[in-house]
């Protein structure tokens, strides 16, 4: 199987197969998180859309160095989601519950071959406290600024930067701690 | 604050410009404040692995494909008519040699893919006597294609240049015919020929455009 590395090279020369790839790879994951974060199913087709639009334009920008395909698909198209949730100013108030097996919504469970990231991942974030989680998810997915964050959770500023830096800092070691207790 | 506990707030957008600007220039400078920011990042997008992933519809990639469709196929006759046109700006100046251009298929095919973008338009590099020697096509996005009429000749390369506030900045170096690179903050953008490996600055410019 290709890497996503190689994938991304194939793309910055135009093919469009390399492309598919990596919509087969990466589609289902950018689309839960642009349903996440928009709420709307209509436009985080749209966003999905313009983000393997951009990621065909843009994939000759990839810098291994600066991280992996999957980071660089899942900036994408988040920067392309904060763009439409600051025009419209008002986020999605919760993340809203979608009937996967509702075939009227076109949507079911992404055929997921390994679950193990998913699973480390929710167990790093299950590992902070609920008040960081939440103003970490907060920030990701809606792209509230300290200020709103502050005024949402009646929190001062300070204790707001605090707790959000901790939280990024702490999810780090938590991932990696992960890492070190699977023997990698 | 140190720049190192500014880079969660970095990632997350939560610095103003100044501040980000600051922190851009830093990261230039240090590698290990570069690499810490990358680790951080790694971390901070795999929030994203934590949702279950849902199939799109079908639709989503039937539209994608037929975007990028528009975006790289046009109907060949237009194709055919802006190769033309690309070969009487050559030609009106006469310089054009199509013969060297097919024995480079590389180069070709690149061209193409430059040529079939709607959006991109076109400037002729001229030198000091206002001969054409090559043509600029660049994008909205900031990427620009650089098409020399001949290859560097066998004991010189091309550099590319952007000036910005009155100063070359090298883009890098080229032998072939064509080279891809980005316009954007620049004022203008040129090229000079140069010994194996560049200069640090243009010693024989070949000519330039405006691109503000």
């Amino acid at each position: 199987m290709e890497s996503d590395s190689d994938l991304i090279r194939q793309v910055a020369q135009g093919e469009e197969s390399a492309l598919e790839e990596l919509y087969r790879r990466y589609g289902g994951k950018v689309y839960a998180l642009l349903l996440r974060m928009l709420g709307g199913r209509e436009e985080a087709e749209e966003v999905l859309q313009d983000s393997f639009v951009q990621l065909y334009k843009e994939a000759r920008r990839y810098d291994p160095q600066r991280g992996s395909v999957s980071t660089f698909v899942f900036t994408i198209a988040r920067n392309l989601a904060l763009s439409r949730l600051r025009a419209r100013r008002v986020r999605p108030q919760k993340a809203l519950e979608h009937d996967l097996h509702d075939p009227e919504q076109e949507m079911g469970l992404w055929h997921e071959h390994d679950p193990t990231d998913r699973v480390l991942v929710e167990r790093a974030l299950a590992r902070l406290s609920p008040e960081d989680r939440r103003l970490l998810e907060e920030s990701f997915y809606w792209g509230y600024s300290h200020s709103e964050l502050s005024e949402r959770h009646q929190m001062p500023l300070g204790t707001v930067k605090t707790k959000l830096r901790r939280a990024l800092l702490q999810l780090r070691e938590f991932l990696e701690g992960k890492v070190r207790e699977g023997g990698e | 604050m140190e720049f190192r506990d500014l880079l969660p707030d970095y990632l997350l957008g939560q610095l103003d410009s100044e501040e980000a600007r600051r922190l851009e220039a830093q990261l230039e400078r240090s590698p290990e404040l570069q690499a810490e920011l990358n680790s951080l990042r790694a971390a901070l997008f795999r929030l994203p692995e934590q949702l279950a992933p849902i199939t799109p519809p079908p639709r989503v990639w039937s539209r994608i494909q037929k975007r990028l469709r528009g975006r790289r196929l046009l109907p060949w006759s237009q194709i055919a008519a802006v190769a033309a046109s690309l070969a009487l700006v050559f030609a009106g100046i006469g310089l054009y040699q199509l013969q060297s251009l097919r024995a480079l298929q590389a180069e070709q095919a690149k061209i193409a893919r430059w040529l079939a973008i709607p959006e991109g338009k076109w400037r002729a590099i001229k030198n000091a006597q206002g001969e054409g020697i090559g043509t600029m096509i660049w994008l909205e996005d900031g990427s620009c294609l650089i098409v020399m009429k001949d290859p560097a000749p066998r004991d010189r390369v091309y550099q590319a240049w952007g000036r910005k506030d009155g100063q070359p900045v090298s883009l890098g170096i080229f032998r072939g015919r064509v080279y891809e690179t980005r316009y954007e903050g620049f004022e203008r953008m040129g090229v000079s020929l140069e010994p194996p490996g560049g200069s640090p600055q243009p010693t024989q410019p070949l000519g330039s455009v405006p691109v503000s």
